[in-house]
Order: C-alpha cells, then structure tokens, then sequence
C-alpha cells in the first residue's frame, strides 16, 4: 500500500489474476474513481481488425457479416503503443498504422468445418488473436473465436487490417469485458445487541419443528435474510462473523430484517464514500493491470492538458 | 362390484393426475400441423369433391342438340402429381422451384371418358393412375396429398429447398405465396329465427345445393304467416303455400305445425285468410301462387312465335315450389311431404319464438357459423370452370356435327382446351376474385399473399379468418367477442381499426370439418329407430315425449327416446364407426346430427363416471412413441366437439374440477390463444388491449423467416443478424418452432429514467450493445428484369459495359460483368446500372435477320437502382431464370446491413412499442455492481397505464433463467410462478424484487433508488427511420399544376396544410403565407388584359404582352398568381363560363 502523498489517495490491490483485478481505491472522490473506470472503457487504446477486403465468401454469411464478427475479435495489443491511429497519421507508411492478418479457409471434408480466430494468419508476431491456439485447428476444441462454419466446397478468402482505435469509437476496441466499482461497504454490528438475540441454546427445540426461515433462531434469521450472503452464523458455536462484505448489494435487507426484530441499530450497512472497490476484467488483449496503468497515464496527461494536477501524479502500485 | 374382484393394493392407491397431459399437444400437432384445417379442405376436394363434381346429373354428359347418338362421359377424374411440361418433356416441379422460377405451382387434371367418334364408342381410360386426356392444371396446396412435400423428413425436405418449419396449406401461383383466407358465413341450410326491422319475428333459410342457393323467408305480418321468396313479387299466406304443396286439409296443417291450443291460437288469422283469399284446393292455391310468380322476361318468351308449349303458369309455379322454395329439402316426382313437413318446423319454430323470445336465434353464436376453405372454394371455381369447359365443348360438337359433309371424323377430344380450367383457377387465385356465375357469386380479396416479414406473420396468415360482414357497418354485434367462440377462435389475435372484431384467428387445438357422406348416417339414424317422416301422420309428429332429428337441416323423422339416440350415436362415434367430425346434439326437443364442412370444433378428453378414460399409462406410450394421437381417437379417450355440441357437454378446465356430471376434461387451457398470441409470456398477466398489440406487431418484428431464407427472392426481406430464443418461452412456443425461429434478442433492460431522451416511450440504448450487434438486421430488396421477346421475333439483349466505363468507378457501369448484369458483391449506388438492357428499336415489323441485327437497331434500356441518395448496398444475389412461359427473368437481389438509430422501433411482447430516442456510450450508462450495464433503458411510465404487470414477470423470470442456466416457462395460465423465480434470484444472491443498485455512468455516484433490471425478448419491428426519413428544399414538380409533388417516393415537398395556415392566418403572418402557398410553390406569372379582364399572353421573342380577344398590346397588365390558379380559369372557359379579373391597379 503506498500512500498517495497530498490526497491520502491509496491502491489495495485484492486480488489479481490473468485477466482480472479487485483493488481498493482510497481517498479519492467519486468522480475522480469515475473517471478511471470511463478511461478504462473508453480511451485505452487497443488493436482491432477494422478493414477487411473480401476475396471469396462462398459461406453462408454475408461479407458485412463476417466483417462485424472479425472485428469483435480481441487482438493481442500489446503493440497498440507503437501504432499510430489512421486518423491521426499523415505519413505514407502503412506499417504504422496498420497490422495484416488473412484468412484462407477451404471446407474440403464432408464435415462441418468450423472457421476459427486461431485460423487467422497475422503478418505479425505480436498481434495475434487473444488465447491463439496455433495453426488453424478446424475444431472449436482449440479454444478459438468461431468466424464461421464451412460445408464441403464452401471457402473463405479475406484480407483483413488491424488497426489501433479506442472503445469510444466502437465497442471492440475497448479492453475491458467489466469495468466497475462500488463504494467499499462499512458494516457495522453492534455486539452488545448482537448478544442480545437468541442464541441456539432456547430456539433449538423450535428450530426443528418450525419451518428454517420463518422461525430459526434469530441470528441464523439474519443470516437468511440477506440475499447477497454477506454473514455466516455457526449454530454450534453460536458465533455470527462477518464473511464477505464484498459481497454487499446495498439491499437493505439486513437492516430491515434487524428493525422487524426490534432491535435497530444492531448491523448497519453503509457505502463508505471515499473508498472505492474496482472490479476489472480485461478482454484479455492487455493484461489487466496495464488497463489500469493505462486508464491511470490517461487521465493525467488529460489533466496536464488542462492544467491540473491529481492525486494521482504520485501514486505507485506495487 | 368391479372393485371387490381389483387388486386391494390399487384401490387405496393415490388417484393418478395426468400430469403430462400437455404431451398431447405436441402428438396433436404432429398428426395434424398447424394448418391442418386448408389441407384437409384440399385434400377432400381433390380425393372426393372433385369426383362428385364430375358425376353430378349436370356435368357428368356432355350432348349434342344436333346429332343425338353422339355423347361424351367423364367416368373418372385424377389430380396428379406436381409437374410442368416444358419442350414437350414433362417434368416434376418442387414449390421452391417453382418460387424461384415464377411458375405455378400446379398438377394437372386428368379424366377417364367415353365418347362416341363417329358410329363407334371409344373408352379412355386411367394407365397408373393417369387419367387417359388431360383437361387442364389446377394449382397445389403446399403440403396437400398430392404435393411433394408430404410425408418428407427434415433431411429430404432441406434437399427439395423447403423449409421444414414452414406449414404449407398455400398456393405458389406464378411464384408468388398466395393465401386462401378462410372465410366465416352464416350456416346454410338452417332456420335461423330472427326479429326483423320492424319488430317481427322470422324464419329464414338459405338454402345452398350444388345447382342452386336461395334464401327463402318465413314472415309474419299483423299476426299472419307468410312465405317470402325472390322468385314470387307478393308474400304468400303459409296456408296457401301448404296447400300448393298438397297439404289441402286445414285440421292436417295445424297438426302438423302444432295443435296445441296456444299455438293453435295464434294460427287462427293465417287459416281465415285463406278462406278469405278463396282458396281450397291444390289447383287454386297453385293458381295463386301462378299469379305471383315474378316475371322473368327471358329471351324465349320474348321471341314472338315460340311459346313455352308444354307448361302452364301453374305448372311454372309448381316447380319453383319444388325445386327453388328450400331447395335442399329434395322433392322426388311432387311428393311435397318432407318439404310440408319442413315449412311447418319453420313456422312451428316462430310460433315457438313468439311465445318465448329466448327460442330467437344469435347470428353471432358461433354454432351458427361455417367456415369456408380453399377446398370449397375452389371446387365452387372449379365445377364453374368445368362446366364452361363442357359448354364450350357442347358449342363446338353443335357446330361440327350440324354440317352434313365433313372432311374429317370429329373427334371431341382434340376440342377439349386445357386454358379454360387452368387459366381460370389461377387468375381467381392470383387476383383473389371469385367469380361464380351460376351463384352470382362475386368476391373480392379472397387470397392474399402469405406475408414473410416473419415466421409468426406467415403462420398467422394461415390462421386468419375474414368474415363477409362489410366493415363500414357500425354495428357492434359481429365484432363482439362471443361466448361460444371460447377455445376455438383466439380471444386475442384481431387487428386494430376498421376490421376490428371481423378478422378473427383460429385457437391452437382448432380443427374445420369437411363434409362427410350424409347416407350411412341417415340409414345408421332410421336403424337407430328414428321413424321417417312418411311414417307418421301429422298428429304424430309432434308427440311430447318424441323429438324432431335433423340432420345437416333437414328433417329425418323422430324419435320416441332422444337422450337414448343421441347417446348410441355418440357412443358409435368414439368406437369409430362414424367419422370423427359427426356432431350430435339435443336443443329444445330436437335432435341435431351436423356432419357438413366447416363447423369448428376442437379435441377434449372424454369422461366417464368423473374420471378421465385417458390415463397416465396411454400418455407415456405416447411419450415413448408406441402410439399417436389418432389412437386416442380412434379408441374413443379422446373427441372431437364442435361449438353446439360442447352445449351439451360440461367441460372441466383442469382435472381437479372434475365431478360426477363432467362428461369432458380439457387438454390444456393455454390452447384457447392462437399462434401469435401464444407467444406472449405470462398473458394473463396483462390487460387484455395489450395482448392484441403484441398480436398485431409480432408479425413486424424482423427476424428468421425461414430455413431457406437465403435461398428465397422475396421482393422484400428483413432478417435479424444475431437472432436469439426467448429465455421465457411458452409451450405454443416450442410448438409451433418459434424458438428455431425467433424475431428478437434478449435485451438487459432497466427500467428508469435517464438523460430524457426517454420520454413518450422512447428508449435509450447502449452504443456498445450496438456495436456488438444488438439489433443489427439485415434488408434485401428484390429487382427482377425481364427480357422480352416480340412479336417480329426480335428481343431484348443484355450487353456487356464498355472497358473504360467498368474502370471508371463514377460511371454508372461500374458495377457491370462481362455479361453486362451487375456483380456479385459489388456496392451499388443510386443510379449505378444493374442490367444493361437493349431494346430493338423496331419491336412490330418483321425483320429480315432477327437474331442478328446491328447495333444501331437496338436503343439502350438499362435498369438503374432507385434508392435513397446517399444510401448505397450491396449485390447480393443475380438469379437467372426463365418461367414456364419462357419468359427469361434476370432478378437481383440487394442487400443492406444495418445498424439501428434513433428513430428505429423496437417492441417488447407485451404491446410496449417505442422508438430509440438517443444512443448513449457504454461508459455514460448506469451500471451494476457486478459489472451489468443494461442494452436498453425503459421509462418506467410505461407500466403503470399500459398494466402490463406480464412484463415486469418475463424480466424476473429471465433473469432467474440467466442464473439457473435454463429457460423459463411463461405459459398462459401457468408457467412458473413468481414465488419460484423469486426463490431462484434469491439464491443466486440477487433481490427477490428484481431490483439492482446502480451507478450513474457519467458522475459514477449510486442511484437513489434500486433500479428494476434483468433481460426481455426485444424485437426489432420493421419500421425504420431510414425508410420514412425525408426532407426537400427543391425539387420535382407536377406537371399540370406545377405544384411540388406528394410523397417521399416522389421526393416530395413537405405540405403546409390547412390547420398550418389557420396557425399563420391566426398570427397575421400574411407574407409568411404568400411565400409558402404561392411564392414557394406554382407562381406564374400571368397577363391579364385590363379590358376584358380575361388572360392574355406575352409573345415570346418581342416580349410584349397582348390579349388576343381585344386585339389589343396597351392595356394588358403582368401579374403573379398560383398556376393552379390560371389553371382553374382556364378549365372554367373550357366550360363557357368566362372568369375575369377587373384589376384596380395595372
């Protein structure tokens, strides 16, 4: 944890996986953690098929068709930072806008021959399409994006180009399947009162008699009471813990669950409003953290532009 | 008794409930498909009627009035299989084919003869099935006994280029889908009582046989009884009709009408009359009779000379009350019995009426309604068509055999012209008129062409039924929905407007009968002990514990037990001895047996002693596949009933609700909804307007037409690109394949209100849901060209494009081939060349080299694609064909893929239509904690007026599907209930309310309130604004008044109409008007001679204005007046009436 120095800003980061990250985001105000999530959706740039030249289509999809779905498939871009955007370029070098890729499939086989991401050519090493499975399988077992499916005879013969762009020009440049946060939730339970409840010893004979959620013992009540899961109630050691409170959906389910026993106050569930989780799951065209990283350079250079300084000028993540 | 013998165990066991029961819908379905109803009418006129047709008394010789040995006989009539001839090879042909080719779909009609060549007898008769002459080709429904397509799995029907799903019962007619609407009339053959005009009551019969229809009226005036018919210009008293008809004793009348005293009573006035007229005997009444007919000045009696030796008035009369007075009541050799027997039912049935008014008849009721069919239809056009064939033959063989010498033996065979049958059953199915002489029958719109916007639209089509009622009426009683239509007729599927409530829909279970063999059951109803008629005196026939049975509206006789009777002829239906469709019923001491076509009826299970024969064994045979549903009929579980027997029924709804006096159970309640109704989730749920709605706006919802769409050239076609299944279905769903063939997508909606672009119904979607091509569609649009030839033996060519021009890509040919039709693929602008066609120059004299004349002999005549400027699409598809006729045919099909936009319409199936309003980025749209941003954003004012509480249960139950990874069921009546869903959305962690918290988009802070948001089945509706958008600065005019043109297709002006000028007159803005009403469309500038006031002219090269009437250049004066205006003047002094203009400054 690094604090941020003249805002108090600070990153937890929870958990991070291949294409996922949780991470707590302290001290910042909610426009500020809502402007890295739009960032994050919208301005980081990534690679993206945008121009195919059909040569042969004898599939039963159109060329429109095609062109649509090969557009949505996610590129490796980790060489977005090296293009440049077409409509930012004035130079006569295609390289530095564009990547090539082809696609020459021919169904020769009585079967079904299913046409894949992982049957795309790149004419460049480092973008290929997300999860590339290798040369052309033919089967969906690999792992690819299905194009399209072929019969006996039936070819398709495209040329496509890569290009840099952002998710504000259209939805398949934007790195980020999920790009969320809440307010990190203050949930306080009251022990006094907590003790106050019934405990297993006096509900036990009634609890197998009655039906569990109309009559349970009031705290495995609660429990019940809460869709979004958030407590655990052990019967036999009567202890009540808080278990996931990152699973809060702000329902006010407990709360009304704890006035309908009379006893307001006991657990109180709050957003704590500088403090924000972010949930983000990448594409898997970028690795996740450098979505983040990027969103983050984004918004400063934005705000050098205008002449602001952030919060974030300082901030580290380790 | 029988349960002491039963194994102790099975007696206290727990009564099984049919659970399943809905499996017999599916086997129902199976063996009977979705439009059964046409193709069993069609199947019955080409296996059946078609013979009758030709062994009718009338058609079945064809004579000659001048040489009596000579005769022509049909003795046998065959329909064969689909075929066209073509270079004298005949070919089988496939409905797709047929679609592509512009043909018609058609088998031809073959008969087996007997004639006489000569002094000899020659006999043609049937090889294999063929008849031995061909006499013509009559157009096949789709999926008929005689098609194709019958009894094809999925795999051979995909080889023939059909869709498996689609339900045939239609016609291909010069390749286009032709439907034969159902049609809905009053019953024939059945006295209705009715309360005319005045307040009277009545009796009247339309009598329909083959040869003739007639409508014949029973009418009572000042308390006396009259007999009203067109062929007589005077009502005739009852008594004296009776008395023509032989019935001279008057104590025998009122028997046979009724000798009870109250009846009696009111007869007193009709018996005085008659001995007031003077009337007693046969002979007077028949001269009384004679004196009313109507005259019909025919030629024959016009022509001094040529009596009409033979036959008096009173004969004439006597056999206009033989054979026109009900004339479905048969009068063998003048025994007038039956039909005595009959008007005094009639009238026994007013006096009935008149003592109690509850006995007068409901139009409206559904019992007394017949559907009429394709089959009916048809064999009326064909035995019409037919007889003008053998006229046509009968003229000739008049002709040939009047002249003494001949050249050569006639042989009547090579006169038979196969045009007349065939050309006159396609042109009335192709145009929809039906004409029919011998009935003066002239119907306009009786076919339409099946709609395939969508797969429901199609199917929807097939279930429509239009009645004859006009539509400007404005009586309410034919619109209304009626009791008796309960599980026949869908209380939902009717159209908004002017059709309201006369276009109807049939249910899902709903069956039409076809006519069934009347003999064997009147023989099977004598041996069952009804006596006949001339059995009994007339004080028997009416005795109190007896009852009258008719059959089909005819009397049989009576019957001394009626319950016993009817109940052993039911018995003997549901053992299979008569057909299925026979209906029995009992009404005020009468027994009805119906087994005419085109009584709705429908399937129930039968109950004996409060329990269902059909038990949870048979239905899990039927799940196995060891037995179908015509085995439950056949072994009576299961029956038929139509609209009048089910009075004699009491039905359970479901099984619980059985008692001792149920004689039937229903098979599931949701069946009461037809097609497009039942693909509404939970409509019981919704205020029932709501429901009609999404009936009517179904059929636009785009989406998969077909299996072989891409294989059709439809002139119009709108194709969803991404397509999905509801996740809340309904069992008429998954029957009738709307999951294979769904027109919508699931949206994740939310219903709040955001950035007001939403108001009014709009809807606010989501930029990224877009790009990943949520409502995506795609548009083809046929061209077709056709290349002619002419009658010098000249043709059309199609010439390939100069090489520079295909270069240049400005030039209109750039998109052409070598062959000169447009590539495949290529983008085609407005303007572009699609077919560049020549024309000879020269199309009507003969040409010395014809297929080999210079280029200067041929004017060029391309086809140019005509679309909105600055829309371009692309070539689709070029299809090269020729028709049957010959006809080369060069169609081009034209695609376009779309992305929706403001101002596209979109539906939910809840009747909640509206129009995007804005389209906002992902990142400026509210999204959820777990990462849900909504495609779709709703207002929630939609709810509270529209009811439709169905909605708000598909977003829950759709939303619990998405977590429990399984579609939800929304069945009407049924489906899963709320507390289910609800424990589903629970247990997956979200709230049983169906409400999420969100975050506003565009400041990131969370909403004050949770917002309601899961998934709905969205579609898509054919309304886009790209088709309707329009706008004009200038452009082009019309030419007699030199007004801007009407309409977007013209590229019209935009009117400033009347309630705009009110506006502005209103406001004073007088120049604002001048500018638009004149200034800015037709000024002209006019010279008006100040003399005489009438217009002038300038001449064109001196410039100087003159009036020719005065002679005179000085006092002529310019002005500026609307053409229109000049126009009328000028029209005005074509008619002599002279306007001038007296000018107060010139």
């Amino acid at each position: 944890m690094i604090p941020g120095e003249e805002t108090g800003a600070s990153v937890t980061v929870a958990r991070l996986e291949d294409e996922t990250i949780i991470f707590d985001l302290k001290g910042v105000d909610v426009s500020l953690a809502n402007a890295l999530r739009r960032l994050m959706i919208a301005d980081v740039p990534t690679v993206s098929i945008d121009l195919v030249e059909v040569i042969e289509n004898s599939s039963v999809l159109c060329d429109e068709f095609l062109a649509h779905r090969l557009g949505l498939i996610p590129l490796d871009s980790t060489k977005a930072s090296e293009l440049v955007k077409p409509y930012e370029y004035t130079g006569d070098d295609d390289t530095a806008t564009d990547v090539h890729l082809e696609l020459n499939v021919r169904c020769q086989s009585d079967q079904t021959r299913d046409v894949t991401s992982d049957d795309l050519i790149s004419h460049d090493e480092r973008v290929k399409p997300v999860s590339f499975g290798g040369t052309g399988g033919g089967s969906a077992k690999s792992g690819g994006i299905l194009i399209a499916k072929l019969r006996k005879n039936q070819q398709l013969s495209l040329k496509c180009i890569a290009r840099k762009g952002t998710g504000k020009d259209h939805a398949k440049w934007s790195p980020v399947a999920t790009a969320v946060f809440k307010y990190t939730p203050l949930i306080d339970i009251n022990h006094g009162l907590l003790n106050s409840l019934n405990g297993k010893s006096q509900t036990r004979i009634l609890y197998h008699n009655f039906k569990r959620h109309n009559a349970g013992p009031e705290k495995a009540a609660i429990v019940e009471s809460d869709p979004s899961k958030m407590f655990k109630y052990d019967a036999d050691t009567d202890t009540f813990t808080l278990t996931s409170p990152e699973s809060c959906t702000y329902d006010g389910e407990v709360m009304k669950k704890v006035n309908e026993l009379g006893k307001p106050g006991l657990i109180d569930v709050r957003p704590g409003l500088d403090c924000f989780t972010f949930i983000v799951e990448s594409t898997g065209v970028l690795k996740v953290e450098e979505v983040v990283l990027q969103a983050v350079h984004i918004l400063q250079s934005k705000l050098d532009t205008i002449g602001v300084s952030s919060c974030f000028d300082k901030l580290e993540i380790q | 008794m029988d349960c002491l013998t039963r194994d102790p165990s099975k007696i206290t066991a727990p009564i099984a409930t049919l659970e399943d029961k809905y499996e017999l819908l599916p086997a129902f379905l199976k063996v009977r498909g979705l439009v059964r109803q046409h193709i069993d009418s069609f199947n019955y006129l080409v296996n059946e009627e078609i013979k009758k047709i030709i062994h009718a008394k009338a058609n079945e010789r064809v004579t000659c009035d001048s040489d009596p040995n000579f005769y022509l006989k049909y003795t046998n009539i065959h329909v064969g299989r689909p075929s066209v001839e073509e270079d004298y090879v005949v070919e089988e042909i496939t409905p797709q084919q047929c679609r592509l080719r512009d043909m018609t779909y058609a088998a031809p009609i073959t008969v087996d003869v007997e004639y006489t060549r000569g002094k000899e007898i020659v006999t043609r008769q049937a090889k294999n099935g063929v008849g031995g002459v061909v006499i013509g080709r009559i157009p096949l429904m789709l999926r008929s006994s005689r098609c194709v397509l019958t009894g094809k799995n999925e795999d051979e029907l995909a080889r023939l280029g059909e869709c498996p799903l689609d339900p045939g019962g239609y016609f291909i007619v010069k390749g286009v889908e032709k439907v034969i609407l159902i049609q809905e009339q009053l019953s024939k053959n059945r006295i209705i009582i009715e309360v005319d005009a005045k307040g009277e009551i009545g009796a009247s019969v339309t009598s329909s046989t083959h040869e003739r229809k007639s409508k014949t009226n029973i009418v009572v005036k000042h308390g006396k009884f009259y007999l009203r018919h067109n062929t007589f210009a005077d009502d005739i008293p009852i008594m004296i009709v009776l008395k023509a008809m032989g019935l001279e004793s008057d104590q025998e009348a009122v028997q046979m009408i009724g000798s009870e005293p109250a009846y009696a009573m009111l007869l007193g006035p009709t018996l005085q009359e008659c001995q007031a007229a003077g009337v007693f005997t046969t002979q007077q009444a028949l001269e009384y009779c004679a004196n009313k007919v109507r005259v019909v000045k025919t030629h024959m009696t016009n022509r001094p000379g040529v009596r009409n030796f033979g036959r008096s008035r009173v004969d004439e009369a006597r056999d206009i009350l033989a054979g026109v007075v009900l004339a479905h009541v048969p009068v063998t050799s003048y025994d007038f019995r039956q039909k005595c027997a009959y008007i005094s039912i009639m009238v026994r049935r007013i006096l009935n009426a008149m003592l109690d008014p509850t006995q007068i008849d409901d139009k409206d009721y559904y019992g007394n309604k017949r559907l009429e069919l394709a089959g009916q239809l048809i064999a009326l056009l064909f035995e019409d068509c037919f007889k003008r064939l053998n006229a046509d033959l009968k003229r000739q063989a008049d002709a040939v055999l009047s002249k003494a010498n001949r050249a050569t033996q006639f042989d009547i065979l090579k006169c038979i012209r196969q045009d007349t049958l065939s050309n006159g059953l396609e042109h009335a199915i192709s145009s929809g008129n039906w004409t029919v002489k011998r009935f003066r029958m002239e119907r306009k719109g009786v076919t339409q062409v099946l709609s395939r916007l969508s797969f429901i639209s199609a199917l929807g089509m097939m279930t429509r039924i239009t009645s004859q009622f006009e539509k400007t009426r404005k009586v309410s009683g034919p619109r209304a929905l009626q009791p008796s239509q309960w599980g026949m007729l869908c209380p939902s599927d009717t159209p908004e407007g002017e059709s309201c409530g006369l276009v109807k829909n049939l249910a899902l279970m709903t069956h039409v009968t076809t006519d069934d063999e009347e003999e064997p059951l009147r023989r099977l109803a004598h041996a069952l002990g009804v006596e006949p008629l001339t059995w009994l005196n007339a004080g028997e026939m009416h005795s109190p514990s007896g009852a009258h049975v008719l059959m089909n509206g005819s009397l049989l006789g009576v019957h001394a037990q009626p319950e016993a009777f009817s109940h052993a002829f039911r018995k003997l239906r549901r053992a299979g001895r008569i057909g299925e469709f026979v209906s029995v019923y009992t009404a005020d001491g009468c027994v009805y047996i119906s087994s005419d076509g085109g009584r709705v009826c429908r399937p129930l299970i039968i109950i004996e002693r409060g329990e269902p024969l059909l038990t949870q064994e048979h239905l899990d045979e039927l799940k196995d596949g060891h037995r179908t549903f015509n085995d439950f009929l056949r072994e009576g579980l299961v029956e038929y009933l139509d609209v009048n027997e089910e009075n004699n029924s009491y039905i359970a709804l479901y099984e619980d609700e059985v008692n001792d006096e149920t004689t039937h159970l229903e098979i599931e309640p949701f069946t009461l909804l037809g097609v497009c109704a039942g693909i509404i989730p939970y409509p019981h749920h919704n205020q029932s307007p709501r429901n009609t709605y999404q009936c009517a706006m179904g059929k636009q919802a785009m989406g998969n037409i077909a299996f072989n769409q891409l294989n059709r050239m439809d002139t119009l076609m709108y194709l969803l690109v991404y397509p999905q299944k509801p996740i809340v279905k309904t069992k008429t769903i998954e029957l009738i394949g709307y999951d294979r063939l769904g027109a919508g997508q699931n949206a994740t909606i939310a219903v709040m209100s955001y950035s007001g672009y939403d108001i009014e119904d709009a809807i606010v979607m989501n930029r990224a849901s877009l790009d990943r091509g949520f409502g995506r569609c795609t548009v083809l649009r046929k061209y077709s060209a056709q290349v002619k030839k002419y009658s010098n033996r000249t043709m059309d060519r199609i010439v390939g494009p100069k090489d520079d021009h295909r270069a240049n890509q400005n030039s209109r040919h750039h998109l052409l081939d070598d062959d000169g039709i447009a590539a495949v693929g290529g983008r085609i602008k407005p303007g572009d060349i699609y077919v560049n066609k020549q024309t000879p120059v020269n199309t009507r004299d003969p040409m010395a080299n014809p297929h080999a004349m210079p280029d200067t002999m041929y004017r060029s005549n391309p086809l140019s694609y005509k679309g909105p400027a600055g829309e371009s699409a692309i070539v689709d598809k070029v299809l090269l064909t020729m028709t049957d006729e010959g006809q080369f045919n060069i169609k081009t099909l034209v695609r376009q893929t779309r992305r929706p936009e403001v101002g596209d319409k979109f539906s939910s199936r809840h009747g909640q239509k509206g129009v995007c309003g804005i389209i906002l980025d992902q990142e400026d749209f509210p999204f959820s904690e777990r990462g849900i941003t909504p495609d779709l954003i709703m207002n929630p004012h939609g709810f509270p007026s529209r009811m439709t509480v169905g909605k708000m249960i598909e977003l829950l139950g759709g939303k619990a599907g998405l977590e429990s990874g399984r579609f939800h069921d929304g069945t009407a009546f049924g489906g899963d209930t709320v507390e289910a869903i609800q424990q589903t959305l629970v247990e997956s962690g979200y709230s049983y309310k169906g409400k999420d918290m969100l975050h506003c988009g565009i400041t990131g802070e969370a909403l004050e309130v949770n917002v309601f948001m899961g998934p709905v089945y969205y579609q898509k509706l054919k309304h886009m604004v790209q088709d309707k958008m329009h706008a004009r600065a200038r452009g082009p005019r019309v030419v007699l008044t030199r007004q801007p043109t009407e309409g977007r297709a013209r590229d019209g002006g935009l009117r400033l109409g009347e309630m705009e000028r009110d506006c502005l007159i209103g406001y004073g803005a007088s120049q604002l008007i001048l500018e638009r009403l004149m200034i800015s469309s037709d000024q002209f500038e006019a010279q008006v001679c100040t003399k005489c006031g009438l217009l002038g002219f300038q001449h064109h090269i001196t410039r100087r204005n003159a009036c020719t009437l005065c002679k005179t250049e000085a006092e002529v004066a310019t002005l500026k007046l609307p053409y229109a205006c000049k126009l009328l003047f000028q029209e005005l002094q074509s008619m002599n009436i002279a306007p001038r203009l007296s000018l107060t400054e010139a």
